[in-house]
């Protein structure tokens, strides 16, 4: 029975932050029709930005920043990183293909990520974190706070997520974006604008994903993009289309690694959530909770 | 009248080419052998020569064990990626398998050295064994993933990746690994010669690029590329003409990941140690760099981005093969940096940009040099990629489709009405095609509302009705194009309705209202598809029997210059169907229909954008194919056209058959009338 908590704890916060990250793409996927294969390299990168910026002497020797102010300054950058990625890799290039847009991504993902290799090396580092070292006691289980905090945080974000999404005029004109880019401009959505704080927004919630991921293990170069495949099995499992669908697969994913994970073939349990995905395009190549097709990308 | 304006330059610009076709003698074709473009040149000369340059450079041009083991990682990244042209180049399969599938050949042919498999332990043995479970492993994979998109497939083949790296990582008793490494992998012999040092293992190399550059040039030079081409851009439509696009698909697949499967067995033997991580993604996306950097579009392209992958960086970090290198140093943050260390930053932007402003990539670039240094006029470079980013300017299609397009006006078909009329009574044979209630829905809307309708031998039956009375979805129900309920018999063979390409193998064969012909293959590949001749069009007889597969091509070569000689575009045979007119495309379509040698041929809107010149030899080209005994279903909007053509006439309207008969009591019909012009509001309320 512990041991069935601490997996499900496990299961629970590795979903909570793939289906994280699979929201942070599906924001850029929803207003642009675009996947962002630099995604991976924003996690890593919000990651390494909160360790500069509350470690040692801290960013420009200006002396670290507490941990809660730092995380705040990170996804304040993140988020400006993330317009300007939309001003530099995606905006020149708006009216191409997707396949253009997806491979231009790529490119933006190497670049992000030899950046980092020049900048804070390849040696992993670690992140600290308010919660570190104390542990929750369930049914004799322990679950490190850090894992409750990171589905906690990534609840509260992720239904936030969605009501920004259904409830806000920021949401209708994402959506209209999305559905007819031109008609929505027509109709006085400003589309540029959008765009750049759909980027913006993504890469904060990558930023987020970084910081709380980072604590759970050490931080290296490939952090973010394991976890973007993490994130793309979710999506793919949620339909790629519905932010609730998205969740319900990080949740599967996670447990899938965890639980399913934790009593057979135990060495193996990282590869479960990929064989699930491969599975699920296989039978259901719409995905397990889909309305409609994908469009072909 | 509005029209005359645009007809007459229109015309001066078709003209010469079609029209003066129509008394050529069938001897014609054979004297002007047209041929497939992968037929011209000398590629086995060129590979030759290649070869000689890379042998001879090795001889003479390489010093020290550090260059030569440059040049064999050089060789190997040439293998994989010449894979992956197969994979991604030519049928268009977004994958970033290929270093996993490298991984996978390394280690099972470390795996089967290492037990001594078949109670043999050589070199031969395992890198057979390697490619054979490479392949088994591809196919599988690929037959999952037969019905996803582009982008779920791409997502799929990372996690693949990621699942064979961790397998890897971890099954310790098939790795033979302590720790990270395995080591030990025995080295290569051949005959007893041990082949331990770089300048000896780059012989094994060489022949293995030889080999796989051979495979790609047997490829070319069959049916495969073209099929596979057809299938990467418009597989549905490839489908419709009998091009196995599941086959092709996954087939290409299977040989791309086999090739990377060979390269990994070969390095792991020649390093003789492996670890997970040199086959990471890293990998994965350096060999997309290197193939998009070299152009996708050709053969050499990987040969091209491999060597510049490799040798440029090591340039920058301070000479290469002798040449010296820029060497000096950066500070970045603090850290002294040589330039080799910007590696991936600079690559990283190489790929963005080659995307932005050169996808045809280092090839493409070499020829737009070789064009303008000869000094010959060259074809516009287009890829299929650069026509995905809609890079290529399409003014030459836009401008002739605009002149042709709005003919709303019918122009008057002067042609023997009368003699149509009077064949009525051709069609009276037996059904050769039967759908009874067929419907397709989309969404809520039933665009076919259980229409039923049967075309008798040798007739031509028209079908029209009103703009979206679901004529065209009645094809693609028919045709399997898009999803559909009910029942299908040609010839008195059921039909599973919904799969594209099951109708082609009893002989019915469609065109498209806005004409599907290939931009990037020329007019004789584009009708080479549809032929009803499929024998020796696989893989391994491209590659295992050449002459027979070769001799029967050519026999398939023959008929299709036949079909276009037909149509009269016989000229235009070598020339890429991007340059041909709006009306000549129609002609290409039908030179296309003719060469499958159908019997029942389903025309959407054939006369569509045609003046009355064209309109009227498109008219004789289908009482000739009448007069063989085709059978044939004409979706058209021209009355007259119809009128003038067909023996019987269905009206269709919203999804459903409101009147069959012949044309003249059909158009007396009330309902059809009313179908076309709307009910009279006042003859409704007097009744």
């Amino acid at each position: 029975m512990s041991n069935f908590i601490a997996f499900s704890a496990s299961g629970l916060a590795v979903g909570a932050i793939a289906a994280l990250t699979a929201v942070g793409f599906l924001l850029i996927y929803k207003a642009t029709g675009v996947v962002n294969f630099a995604q991976g390299d924003l996690i890593t990168l919000g990651a390494y930005i909160a360790i500069w910026l509350t470690q040692k002497e801290g960013a420009f020797g200006l002396g670290a920043l507490g941990l809660v102010p730092g995380y705040v300054v990170t996804i304040v950058i993140m988020f400006l990183i993330g317009m300007g990625l939309e001003r530099v890799a995606y905006a020149p290039l708006r009216g191409r293909s997707i396949h253009v847009i997806v491979i231009t991504t790529l490119g933006a993902a190497l670049v992000l990520r030899a950046f980092i290799g020049l900048w804070q090396g390849t040696t992993p580092q670690f992140l600290d974190s308010p919660v570190r070292g104390e542990v929750l006691k369930v049914a004799g289980a322990n679950i490190s706070y850090q894992r409750v905090l990171v589905i906690v945080v990534s609840a509260v974000v992720v239904i936030a997520t969605i009501l920004l999404f259904q409830f806000t005029q920021f949401g209708r004109q994402l959506r209209a974006t999305a559905a007819d880019r031109d008609t929505a401009r027509l109709c006085g959505v400003p589309v540029n604008w959008l765009s750049m704080l759909a980027f913006g927004l993504s890469a904060a919630l990558a930023g987020l994903a970084g910081i709380l991921l980072a604590p759970l293990g050490s931080v290296d170069l490939t952090l973010g993009f394991n976890f973007m495949i993490l994130g793309f099995a979710a999506a793919v499992l949620g339909g790629f289309g519905s932010i609730g669908g998205v969740v319900v697969g990080g949740v599967a994913i996670g447990l899938v690694q965890y639980v399913f994970g934790g009593y057979v073939l135990r060495d193996y349990n990282a590869i479960y959530p990929f064989v699930l995905m491969i599975l699920v395009i296989a039978v259901r190549p719409q995905g397990l909770f889909a309305r409609g097709a994908l469009r072909r990308l | 009248m509005s029209l005359q304006p645009t007809s007459p330059p229109q015309s001066t610009l078709e003209k010469p080419r079609v029209a003066p076709r129509a008394e050529v003698s069938p001897d014609d074709a054979g004297r002007k052998r047209a041929r497939p473009p992968a037929m011209r040149g000398q590629p086995y000369m060129w590979l030759g020569l290649f070869l000689l340059g890379v042998a001879l450079f090795r001889q003479f041009g390489v010093s020290g064990f550090g260059d030569t083991d440059l040049v064999n990682t050089w060789l190997f990244y040439c293998v994989i990626v010449v894979g992956f042209y197969l994979v991604f180049g030519v049928s268009g399969q977004f994958a970033f398998s290929q270093a996993v599938f490298a991984a996978v050949g390394a280690y099972t042919s470390a795996w089967a050295t290492r037990v001594a498999l078949f109670g043999v332990d050589s070199f031969w043995m395992g890198v057979v064994v390697a490619v054979v479970i490479t392949a088994v492993v591809a196919a599988v994979f690929a037959f999952l993933m037969r019905r996803a998109s582009h982008f779920y497939f791409a997502i799929a083949t990372l996690g693949l990746s990621e699942i064979v790296l961790e397998v890897l990582r971890k099954w310790t008793d098939f790795s033979g690994a302590s720790g990270d490494t395995t080591s030990g992998i025995r080295h290569i012999s051949v005959f007893g010669y041990a082949l331990d040092n770089p300048y000896r293992i780059f012989w094994v190399w060489f022949g293995a690029l030889a080999l796989v550059m051979l495979v790609t040039i047997f490829l070319a030079r069959s049916p495969v590329q073209r099929e596979a081409i057809a299938m990467r851009d418009q597989d549905v439509v490839a489908a419709t003409l009998g091009v196995a696009i599941l086959r092709s698909r996954i087939t290409m697949f299977v040989l791309g990941s086999a090739i990377a499967g060979l390269g990994g067995a070969i390095f792991a033997h020649s390093k003789g140690f492996a670890t997970p991580d040199s086959f990471a993604i890293d990998l994965g996306l350096g060999i997309f760099v290197m193939l998009i950097l070299g152009g996708l579009d050709s053969r050499w392209g990987p040969i091209v981005g491999a060597a510049f992958y490799v040798f440029v960086p090591q340039w920058l970090q301070g000479g290469v093969l002798g040449i010296p290198g820029v060497d000096f140093t950066v500070n970045v943050f603090g850290q002294e940096h040589r330039l080799g260390d910007f590696r991936d930053l600079f690559f990283g932007s190489l790929l963005v940009i080659v995307m932005i402003v050169f996808p045809e990539g280092l090839v493409g670039i070499g020829r737009r040099v070789r064009s303008l240094v000869l000094g010959r006029a060259h074809p516009a470079q287009r890829t299929w990629l650069s026509d995905l980013f809609g890079l290529t300017p399409k003014k030459h299609a836009a401008a002739e489709g605009a002149g042709v397009g709005p003919t709303t006006v019918t122009p008057a078909v002067p042609v023997e009405a009368a003699a149509g009329d009077g064949a009525a009574g051709a069609g009276s044979g037996a059904p050769v095609l039967e759908a009874h209630d067929i419907q397709v829905q989309f969404g809520g809307v039933r665009a076919v509302d259980g229409a039923s309708l049967s075309v008798l031998e040798g007739e031509i039956l028209g079908l029209v009705g009103p703009n979206g009375s679901g004529k065209t979805t009645f094809l693609n129900a028919l045709t399997g194009v898009v999803p559909a309920s009910g029942s299908l018999r040609v010839r008195g063979i059921p039909v599973r309705l919904g799969r594209a390409g099951r109708v082609r193998a009893l002989a019915v064969v469609r065109t498209y209202q806005t004409p599907q012909t290939y931009e990037h293959l020329t007019c004789i590949e584009d009708v080479l598809l549809s032929t009803a001749d499929r024998s020796l069009t696989g893989i391994t007889p491209a590659c295992l029997a050449r002459l027979p597969a070769v001799r029967r091509d050519r026999a398939r070569w023959d008929a299709a210059a036949r079909a276009l000689d037909r149509v009269g575009l016989i000229e235009l045979a070598e020339e890429p169907a991007a340059r041909l007119s709006y009306g000549q495309r129609r002609l290409l379509e039908l030179a296309r229909a003719i060469n499958a040698q159908p019997e029942i041929l389903l025309l959407d809107e054939p006369s569509a954008g045609l003046d009355s010149a064209e309109t009227e030899q498109l008219v004789e080209h289908l009482r000739r194919l009448q007069g063989e005994g085709v059978s044939m279903l004409l979706v058209d909007h021209k009355l007259d056209f119809i009128t003038s053509l067909c023996d019987r006439v269905a009206v269709l309207e919203l999804g459903r058959l409101v009147a069959v008969g012949p044309a003249a009591t059909v158009f007396e019909d009330q309902r059809v009338v009313d179908a076309y012009l709307g009910v009279d509001e006042e003859a409704t309320t007097s009744a």
